[in-house]
């Protein structure tokens, strides 16, 4: 198990390069078809070729590598590996550290998938069992047309609607109103509101879990479905066992096995999806940072920022394989 | 929950002098889109202490949903016990509540299944399955069930038990989880044991030794024993009586000696001539031609006639009731004494 674990710890390491290598190499792509973002920096000024060298050479843009189309501009990604490998993370075009950037967006970011994955769990979970244990009834049939619906239905266009309609039409009624207190007008709010940190973030929250929750509860569903017609659950009854014992402990906990293994890599699509959410939603997280990060070409908020995604979601990957072994007993890693 | 509490729940009326356990017309259906299945049409036998009753047939006769309607575990829908009765100890089960008969599983009557692997909970060790038993129905500790589960893996003569307390399923060979499945429905030591093909998905040699713990633990118990299967040769060694049954009825009855001797029916006929024989090497081996009928539309006379050898007009038309042959015997053919005199 420990010998598992460190191999998979020491597979990370090719995995995070590699995807530094791919950001690297887009950022530089852009750079090179596009011209340099310092140029960006004066407007519809044209600036004198030293005034354009000094800025780049603030933005660490300067490297004459950039000017040539395909080149992958190694000396650069170098450069940039050892400075994260010593944690020195560098600051932004506007020269604000990116660890502070990181720091302010990280926690909203969290709340917002935290939000969401409970939402996806305690719904998801309750739907799938409900519908799983009725079989073709009303929660089953709900279950059934919500997956369809919200798969077909992209998260903007679900977002907007969300905004649109929750947020502007209904939320108007409580923001005209004297008598709604702040947390129910925060809560149907259009965007996030500081002041309300958690109440503000639920819709977004709603948004971000739909897809997910659908396929949890339809996931929960058949899996029980499937594991009640099993035998183990008819030896479980002809043991004697009450109903409640038959379904909460035998049933349940095989059925859970997919389930709970899919919810490890949807806490990844959520950390994903967010930059999507957190984007209609005008939420200062970390998908904010990464977008306004490739509307300026910012490398240096880019790399780190999307690297620390890569590394989040290869941590949860192990820790959804290492949890797998504990739930299912036959399978072992060496 | 406590014993006291679980004993005065469960107060039913048994009469300790009342027959073990009575089969009498049972009927089970299963409706099902393809229209309405009749697995068990009038079934009717009898148990008693320390006896072992061998109900044999093919596949789809019935014999398994037989089983499940004494646990009363069959899937409603779309199982459904239309008539009849089971009685244990002269109370009829069928009309228990719900929550008395499951009192009455695994500790009055028990149940063994013919595949081990997939009959046991495959995320839960054999300790836990084991203790379940005793933790649920005595209310006993985790640690007291723990010593209880070792007990039982050594009653069914599993070595090492108290590690292999702590294994899972498949970390047992064959054999040893079909042990494990005879610990589990031993535990509460019940009165009446049904094995439904316990040996069937065994080797044949584990098949001999499963079969012999059987009998060794129901001598010492005294229970009843309903072996279902339809291997003829695991009927001839352990079984007192033979209910040999077709497309959902009880077709021939009669104790083990006499059936292999002199079967009174032509489908009882057809199989034990059907069994390889070593004398008989080289020759064709004797085959029942045909097809059971469709449970969904059985014939309105003998269902065995389409495949009988010595069928007569009669037995397209008129359905033969179970006629007795002798005060233990019966046979459901209308022609039995041309069979037997054959």
């Amino acid at each position: 198990m420990g010998r598992y674990i460190l191999k998979r710890l020491l597979q990370f390491i090719p995995t995070v390069i590699g995807s530094i290598f791919l950001l690297h190499y887009l950022v530089v792509l852009g750079i090179q078809i596009n011209g340099n973002p310092a140029r960006a920096m004066f407007g519809e000024r044209t600036p004198t070729p030293a005034q354009l060298q000094a800025l780049a050479e603030v933005f660490n843009t300067s490297d004459p590598c950039l000017e040539q189309t395909g080149n992958p501009c190694l000396g650069l990604f170098w450069e940039r590996v050892s400075n994260l490998v010593q944690g020195e993370l560098g600051v932004n075009f506007q020269r604000i550290p990116i660890t502070e950037l990181i720091s302010h967006a990280l926690p909203v970011t969290l709340r917002l998938a935290f939000l969401a994955f409970v939402l996806q769990v305690v719904i998801g979970l309750s739907t799938g069992v409900i519908a799983g244990l009725r079989g073709e009834g009303v929660v089953d049939y709900l279950v059934k047309v919500s997956t369809v619906l919200f798969i077909s239905v992209p998260v903007f266009v679900l977002g907007r609607l969300v905004q649109v309609y929750l947020g502007v039409e209904f939320g108007g009624v409580f923001r005209d109103s004297s008598w709604a207190p702040d947390w129910l007008t925060a809560l149907f709010g259009v965007r996030y509101t500081p002041d309300h940190p958690w109440a503000s973030l639920i819709l977004p929250a709603v948004v971000l879990a739909a897809l997910g929750l659908a396929t949890t509860a339809r996931l929960t569903r058949t899996s029980l479905m499937e594991n009640l017609r099993a035998d183990y659950v008819r030896t479980a009854i002809a043991k004697g066992l009450p109903r409640r014992r038959v379904i909460g402990v035998h049933a349940l906990r095989n059925s859970l096995i997919p389930v709970i293994t899919d919810l490890g890599y949807q806490i990844g699509v959520l950390m994903s999806g967010a930059v999507v959410t957190e984007t209609i939603f005008n939420i200062p997280g970390i998908g904010g940072l990464v977008i306004n990060g490739v509307r300026q070409q910012d490398a240096s908020v880019i790399i780190p920022v999307v690297t620390f995604l890569v590394l989040v979601y290869l941590v949860i990957n192990l820790l959804v394989d290492l949890l797998y072994a504990v739930l299912d007993p036959r399978i072992r890693y060496e | 929950m406590t014993v006291e509490t679980e004993a005065k729940k469960g107060a039913v009326a048994f009469d300790p002098n009342a027959p073990l356990l009575e089969v009498e017309d049972l009927q089970v259906e299963f409706r099902t889109r393809d229209g309405v299945a009749k697995a068990v049409n009038g079934v009717t036998f009898s148990l008693s202490e320390g006896e072992t009753l061998a109900i044999l047939g093919e596949s789809g006769s019935g014999k398994s949903v037989t089983a499940q309607a004494i646990m009363g575990i069959i899937d409603s829908p779309p199982g459904f016990v239309t008539g009849g009765q089971v009685r244990y100890r002269g109370v009829d089960l069928l009309t228990l509540p719900e929550e008395q008969r499951r009192r009455i599983r695994g500790a009055k009557i028990a149940m063994i299944f013919q595949d081990a692997l997939s009959a046991l909970n495959p995320v839960f060790t054999v300790g836990f399955q084991l203790g379940e038993m005793y933790r649920i129905h005595r209310g006993t500790s985790r640690a007291e069930a723990k010593r209880r589960a070792i007990e039982l893996l050594e009653l069914v003569k599993i070595p090492a038990a108290r590690q292999r307390v702590n294994e899972y399923p498949h970390q047992f060979s064959g054999g040893m989880r079909q042990r494990v499945m005879i610990a589990m429905a031993l535990a509460l030591d019940p009165d009446v044991l049904i094995a439904d093909e316990p040996t069937t998905a065994l080797d044949v040699t584990v098949q001999a030794q499963i079969m012999g713990l059987l009998a060794e633990l129901q001598r010492e118990r005294n229970m009843g024993l309903i072996l279902i299967t339809h291997d003829m040769g695991v009927v001839a060694d352990v079984a007192d009586r033979i209910s040999v049954m077709y497309a959902g009825r009880v077709v021939e009855r009669a104790p083990v000696h006499d059936i292999y001797a002199s079967p009174a029916h032509p489908y009882t006929k057809a199989l034990l001539e059907s069994i390889p024989r070593v004398d008989h090497k080289g020759k064709r081996l004797n085959v029942i031609k045909g097809l059971p009928p469709a449970l969904t539309n059985i014939p309105p006379g003998c269902p065995f006639a389409p495949r009988c050898a010595v069928v007569q007009q009669r037995c397209h038309e008129e359905r033969p009731p179970l006629y007795e042959v002798n005060s233990e015997r019966g046979s459901a053919c209308h022609y039995w004494e041309e069979v037997i005199a054959r």
